[in-house]
């Protein structure tokens, strides 16, 4: 990287990006960590902080957090090695499935889940029938199983999607050196293959840990009231009992734990020596599995994920379609019809047609801001400096910091500088281009840094002005990662929960909101309905999924 | 004494014929060179002598005991690869070590072994380097010193120049040719650079479309290319086909006229159909006077290092390129006859 240091337009250039870090970032997490300290000293704060749910909430958190890792270890790290290894027929369709819980809402995940276990899951229905029962004899939905569950459907993608990609690109002949060294395969993978992929698995684990720590949208939807996690314990201190000096001290907790981790998880990327040598060959490392053991393996690693995968997302889809017609069972949309009128007639309940359009409308604005300030940052951040590696660090910030803590700040923060709650809807796009610019920074600047100074200056010097440099050189070269970032911050802004809960009104609801009302409703019409709205965003994911695969897919055709 | 025997090697890849039916012998002391274009099949070939993979069919004998179902960590071969594949979360000592702690060496046999391999390939002081911190002729010494560590009895090495820069290569080569000459086992080396393979090598194999198809010192395979592709491989691009107008003394009518060849690789009879191969020391100036020979106009002369490179119009569209000791100017008609000595014949089906 050899662009001149120009300060001046630099700092030009971040300082709106900056200004949106500090008023929707620092200051409304300040504001958390103001409201709580302040009364520390009151007699007031001892009566509010009842420090049985603090401990409780924290411990819970702990025990879940760790079992879910575990699990989604046992099951992420094998399924990473089929991955990485082994050639066999769908990969290419299981892999881009595998990718889908990466971007799919938490609402999406609880739907599903209670579509398949729930008492009006299939899995219930199917042993209702079977053995003459009147109710439903599984009740995993509001345990800690369904919780688990649900982390290991989210999480296998990562350990896939990091401990694969880092064993598919180390170099085999490695393992081939050590052989003729004398090494057995069994002390060639433990010697050689293990301590290279330490930093990957390692990274992996604590990335999946973050999760299932911050996870929010699951454990409120699957656990059910007796479970309560920090996230979920700062949510109902805050909206149900406002007492928002224990949300305060629980948001503090939380945002202590997980930056901890993330300091922990950038510590690896930098020590972590980088992968070596990629395979010359796309898929030089792969091979069909040969041995009997290994297409057992292959076999029952496949059968699991597709059980994972699929039957939760199968289960909401025909639950979505299937209505209890006049005899029995028939395939209707009306679900998706029901979803355009209003059967209460009430002010605050909103057509849930209303919510898609509310959505749709908020992952525009927020898609737009966040590539706006991405740009602005990328732009800004093309020299190495030191300054800018902190800009660039606070930019990342937000990814370590759960969504309810910023959903809490929000809160907090807004009312107390506007003394209303009433365009509490409008900072909904904020929150979202928020947590979408890390994503949206990280996909954008390798490629803006990837084009070589000199290509400016040759067209500087076959008569371009800056602007026109922009238009026909940069945003060529750009324009793919521009769109997989716009995707991205789309994807996100239609399925965030967290932090939107805090701050959407009855009359102005987004998609997910709308999905977690309908699905605490009695009634199979609302249930009915919460599943169809859950399709629908689940068919944009599965949508933006097919094309964010695209988009890689064309960029690395390009390359080869 | 034979020390390796390689048997009747057959291996696909991607539903390609790789090897078919690939045969050789290395003996002790001896360095051969695996010489061919890329994707010939050498490294598959050395990765199947290495034990790394398994042919279809043929057997790899070493000292009269067939191991072809041996495993690699059994045979007691190195191999070093292009790209050299030091492992990364080692150091340089820990790289050059990892083959003697594999055959179970303690410490104190393992430490001074190092020691002298280090100051074999003179990186004494680069022992506790991370391997991602060095060059690439760096690596290459280090992964010389790792394979040749644990006292290999055949060594195998794999582009070991490749990935490097020619003014490096050039220097790491004789360094190479001395430290392979001082280690008293078989090593074979595979390449697809002529070069390399004539400065290294005792004896060359050329490998082509899955078969050696020419074996011999690198004089000889230089000199007497066995086909036509062979010639052209080594860089002898004048090629012409003709016909045998007469046998003895060879004569073949070609179209740029009748040349005479000294070649006694085959005997030919006449109307035989053939191909010539027209070496660039062939061409001789006629002296003032004579008149015998072709006439050709001169396209470009470059000097290129103490000989000019010619290139003559032969008439006919056909162009040949000479190597001379003296310039002609762009334009020249020149007088000359063909050495015969120098014009190499071969039957068209070759």
């Amino acid at each position: 990287m050899a662009q001149k240091s120009n300060w001046k337009r630099d700092i030009t250039l971040l300082t709106v990006p900056l200004i949106f870090l500090i008023i929707f970032y620092l200051l409304p997490l300040a504001e958390i960590a103001r409201v709580t300290i302040s009364r520390f000293n009151l007699d007031e704060f001892g009566k509010a902080i009842n420090w049985q749910v603090v401990f409780s909430a924290l411990s819970f958190t702990f025990y879940q957090a760790i079992l879910s890792t575990i699990l989604t270890i046992g099951i992420g790290l094998p399924a990473a090695w089929l991955f990485g290894r082994f050639k066999f027929r769908g990969k290419n369709a299981l892999r881009i499935a595998s990718t889908l819980p990466f971007i799919l809402p938490t609402v999406v995940v609880a739907a599903g889940f209670s579509a398949l276990i729930g008492p009006r899951g299939w899995i219930n229905i199917f042993l209702m029938q079977l053995m003459g029962l009147k109710d439903p004899p599984i009740s995993i939905l509001n345990s800690l199983s369904a919780i688990l569950l649900a982390h290991v459907f989210y999480n296998t993608s990562i350990m896939i999607r990091v401990v694969g990609a880092a064993l598919s690109q180390f170099d085999q002949r490695l393992e081939d050196a050590a052989q003729t060294l004398g090494a057995s395969s069994w002390q060639a993978f433990l010697k050689v293959t293990l301590p290279n992929l330490l930093p990957s698995i390692l990274s992996a684990v604590l990335l999946v840990f973050l999760f299932d720590f911050t996870s929010f949208g699951v454990v409120l939807m699957l656990g059910g009231p007796q479970f309560s996690t920090l996230e979920v314990e700062i949510y109902i201190q805050t909206v149900q009992f406002l007492n928002l000096p224990l949300a305060g001290i629980l948001s503090l907790i939380q945002l202590f734990f997980t930056m901890l981790v993330t300091l922990a998880l950038i510590r690896i990327g930098d020590s972590g020596f980088a992968v070596p040598i990629m395979p010359r060959m796309q898929e030089e490392n792969m091979r069909s599995p040969r041995r009997v053991w290994e297409k057992a393996f292959a076999i029952g690693i496949i059968a699991i994920l597709l059980l994972l995968l699929v039957s939760p997302v199968a289960a909401l889809v025909f639950k979505s379609l299937l209505i209890e017609g006049s005899q029995g069972q028939e395939i209707s949309i009306k679900y998706f019809l029901e979803l355009f009128s209003n059967r209460r007639q009430s002010y605050f309940y909103v057509p849930p047609f209303q919510a898609l359009l509310n959505s749709l409308r908020f992952a525009l604005i927020s898609s737009l801001v966040s590539l706006f300030l991405g740009m602005l940052l990328s732009y800004g951040l093309r020299v190495n400096s030191r300054f800018n590696r902190w800009v660039e660090w606070l930019i990342m910030f937000p990814l370590g910091t759960s969504a309810v803590t910023l959903g809490l700040g929000f809160f907090i923060f807004f009312f107390r500088g506007t003394g209303s709650a009433r365009w509490y809807p409008w900072l909904i796009p904020m929150v979202h281009s928020l947590i979408s610019l890390p994503f949206v920074l990280r996909v954008v600047q390798p490629v803006l840094r990837s084009i070589p100074a000199n290509i400016h200056w040759a067209a500087a010097t076959l008569g371009a002005s800056p602007p026109s440099i922009f238009r026909r050189v940069d945003l060529p070269i750009l324009w793919r990662s521009l769109m997989t970032a716009a995707l991205y911050a789309f994807t996100i802004s239609l399925g965030e929960f967290g932090a939107t809960s805090f701050l959407s009104r009855p009359d102005l609801p987004t998609m997910p909101i709308a999905i977690f009302r309908y699905l605490g409703l009695p009634g199979s019409i609302n249930y009915g309905q919460a599943m169809a709205m859950a399709v629908i965003i689940l068919l944009v994911c599965v949508i933006s999924m097919l094309s964010l695969d695209q988009l890689q897919y064309l960029s690395f055709r390009d390359k080869a | 004494m034979k020390s390796l025997v390689v048997e009747n090697i057959v291996k696909h890849y991607d539903n390609q014929l790789l090897l078919d039916g690939v045969s050789f012998d290395v003996f002790q002391d001896e360095t051969v060179c695996l010489l061919g274009p890329s994707g010939s099949g050498k490294s598959t070939l050395l990765r199947i002598i290495a034990g790394l993979e398994q042919p279809e069919s043929g057997r790899v004998i070493w000292k009269g005991e067939d191991i072809s179902s041996k495993p690699p960590h059994h045979r007691y071969f190195s191999f070093m690869f292009q790209d050299y594949a030091l492992f990364p979360h080692l150091t340089v000592r820990e790289n050059i070590a990892f083959g003697l702690r594999m055959r179970g060496k303690n410490a104190e046999e393992i430490n001074p072994v190092v020691d002298r391999s280090l100051a074999m390939v003179r990186m004494q002081s680069f022992g506790q380097r991370r391997v991602s911190a060095l060059s690439g002729g760096e690596q290459q010494r280090v992964a010389l010193a790792r394979a040749l560590a644990p006292q290999p009895e055949l060594l195998m090495l794999d582009e070991p120049l490749g990935a490097l820069d020619r003014a490096l290569r050039e220097h790491l080569m004789s360094e190479l040719r001395t430290l392979l000459k001082e280690v008293d086992i078989p090593v074979i080396y595979v390449t697809h650079d002529q070069q390399e393979a004539f400065n290294i090598a005792d004896r060359i194999l050329v490998l082509h479309e899955s078969r050696i198809l020419q074996s011999g010192t690198p004089s000889e395979v230089y000199y007497r290319p066995a086909s036509p592709w062979l010639a052209e491989f080594f860089g002898f691009d004048n090629q012409i086909e003709g016909r045998v107008s007469n046998v003895s003394p060879l004569l073949i009518d070609t179209p740029i006229g009748k040349i005479h060849s000294n070649c006694t690789t085959n005997t030919f009879s006449t109307n035989d159909e053939v191909i010539l191969v027209v070496k660039p020391d062939a061409l001789r100036i006629n002296l003032e006077g004579e008149s015998e020979g072709f006439t050709g106009g001169v396209l470009d002369s470059i000097f290129s290092g103490g000989h000019y490179k010619m290139m003559v119009d032969m008439g006919n569209a056909v162009r040949f390129e000479f190597e001379l000791d003296r310039e002609f100017s762009m334009g020249h008609k020149i007088n000359f006859t063909l050495d015969p000595n120098s014009v190499i014949c071969y039957r068209k089906s070759q």
